[in-house]
């Protein structure tokens, strides 16, 4: 990988690397740490990746650990009433969001990667290093428990 | 509205990316080289130190050779967290088990749960008994001395300076570098998605990886109907070895193992007498009940907002103590909920206490406001 190619993927996967951070740190000062230092981390790494088609699921699985990094250094999940308020107030649809938020985080990424960001159940599995039939599972169970939060709203 | 499930769409509960994450990742990008990586780039001074602050490593080493979750609390928690005696004597019979992943040996010291959280933690070494570094997930690329006032112990066992890399204290005693996970997941119906993991070192510079997994447990199951006190779980181990001359990983293997965590079932909920028109930040005190179990009591406290949430919950504590003025220290599933289906508030705390007390004196602190809060209300248990 050259680096006109990483500068290139990277523009391209900013906005879906940014959802993906929100969504484990929520916390755009923290977001942003982790975004610079997924980035440094690929770069350093890039001779693991062998096939440049598989740059985003790759990148995302980095990203993911950067994250889950910082959060351990808080030691514990952002607990939703840790949110700021008004968080939500900017984006198109704050109930699904603020439904969304209430999702144990577990069941949120699974949640993202598939119906915010498109993955196939392989690509998200792999991103999150778990297997296939325990992601599908996440998912159906990310899926209850979002239905029974809007309900709740 | 009613949400199409099936062919659902979360982009929209995402807001557009601010120009400042945007900004540091692409400055970020930009500043590699192809010679030679850029370690890490600052975008302003400010995140100078919230740099330094990510790249602390939170592990430490603990002056005993056998480490479980006292040490752990602890180490990274003074003593705000208590593990009880029934709890720990639980986690003392979890029978041993060892699983191998390549040269590296995982062994299970103690499992433990409750109905909110799942613990344990595991043993990590080589299989052969020969010598190798062994590292928490990535860590590897972090100096000793990023290990706060350990690094220094751990400078010492390894002969080096504290300054010096995971990497290259490997390449100095010429012996592998492993990274390693030990993660707990509850599996299905019981697995809510929370956690959180850690690590310690003994003075002998063995990995203990303490993991926890949040806890769904359905209502309407009895004992009877699971005849079991041991709830269904997987520890996902993975072991990676580091290349010591280019810092790649390769992966040497990956396993989810099944293991049965006890559980310790809350007992029936008893209720304390609580004073008639109880208000507090605009809410109304419902009922405040008690149920034990082997962590400790969990507190129950139900309100009913009558002030139109005008109470700040960012800023709401529970206090609970004892008739001393004794604050109970918490309980080791750092239970501290509070739920809001409005109206109603409904506020959930673990104490480790051995019993559920008689008397207890409670407190709904908003930290932020000092003299002005309501002071503490005895509550007796009813008759």
């Amino acid at each position: 990988m050259d680096r006109g190619f990483f500068i290139t993927e990277i523009e391209a996967c900013t906005d879906m690397m940014y959802r993906v951070a929100w969504s484990i740190l929520r916390n755009d000062d923290d977001v942003q740490d982790a975004l610079q230092d997924a980035a440094l981390k690929a770069w350093e790494k890039r001779s693991r990746l062998k096939e440049e088609k598989y740059f985003r699921t790759w990148i995302v699985r980095i990203l993911i650990n950067v994250c889950y990094d910082a959060q351990r250094k808080h030691r514990r999940n952002v607990p939703l009433e840790e949110i700021p308020e008004g968080t939500y107030a900017s984006v198109p649809d704050p109930d699904l969001a603020i439904a969304l938020a209430a999702v144990p985080e577990k069941l949120r990424l699974p949640l993202v990667l598939c119906y915010s960001e498109g993955m196939t159940y392989e690509e998200a599995a792999s991103a999150l290093r778990i297997p296939p039939a325990t992601l599908q599972g996440r998912l159906r169970r990310g899926k209850e428990a979002l239905r029974k939060e809007l309900k709740a709203e | 509205m009613k949400r199409d499930m099936e062919n659902l769409n979360l982009r929209d509960t995402f807001k557009a990316t601010p120009d400042k994450c945007r900004d540091a990742l692409m400055t970020a990008a930009r500043s590699v080289r192809e010679e030679e990586p850029v370690r890490r780039i600052t975008v302003r001074a400010v995140l100078i130190t919230a740099c330094i602050i990510l790249a602390t490593m939170a592990i430490a080493i603990a002056a005993t050779k056998t480490l479980g979750w006292v040490d752990f609390y602890e180490i990274f928690y003074g003593d705000s967290y208590v593990v009880t005696k029934e709890a720990q004597e639980i986690m003392d019979n979890t029978e041993q088990q060892t699983f191998t992943i390549g040269p590296v040996a995982f062994t299970v010291q103690s499992l433990y749960a409750d109905e909110q959280e799942a613990m344990a933690s595991t043993l990590v070494t080589t299989a052969d008994g020969s010598k190798a570094l062994i590292v928490m997930d990535y860590f590897y690329e972090d100096t000793l001395s990023n290990n706060d006032e350990f690094g220094e112990i751990l400078a010492k066992l390894y002969g080096v300076d504290p300054e010096t890399t995971w990497i290259d204290v490997a390449k100095k005693l010429n012996c592998p570098l492993y990274s390693v996970g030990a993660r707990l997941h509850m599996q299905d119906p019981y697995d809510s998605g929370g956690g959180m993991y850690d690590a310690l070192y003994d003075e002998e510079g063995r990995l203990v990886y303490f993991s926890t997994s949040g806890i769904v447990y359905p209502d309407n199951e009895s004992v009877a109907a699971r005849g079991t006190l041991e709830l269904p779980a997987q520890l996902s181990l993975w072991v990676e070895e580091v290349d010591l001359e280019t810092g790649d990983t390769k992966d040497i293997g990956d396993d989810l193992v099944d293991v049965k965590v006890p559980m310790s079932l809350q007992s029936e909920p008893v209720e304390y007498q609580i004073p008639e028109d109880y208000m507090v930040f605009g809410l109304h005190l419902d009922s405040v009940k008690a149920a034990k179990t082997a962590s400790g009591v969990y507190l129950y406290a139900d309100f009913t907002d009558q002030d139109g949430m005008k109470y700040r919950r960012n800023y709401m504590r529970p206090v609970w103590t004892d008739e001393n003025g004794k604050e109970y220290p918490e309980g080791i599933t750092m239970c501290h909920n509070i739920d809001v289906q409005w109206p109603q508030v409904n506020i959930t705390s673990l104490i480790a206490a051995d019993s559920i007390p008689e008397r207890i004196w409670f407190q709904l602190l908003d930290e932020d406001k000092g003299e002005e809060n309501v002071p503490a209300t005895m509550l007796e248990l009813k008759k």
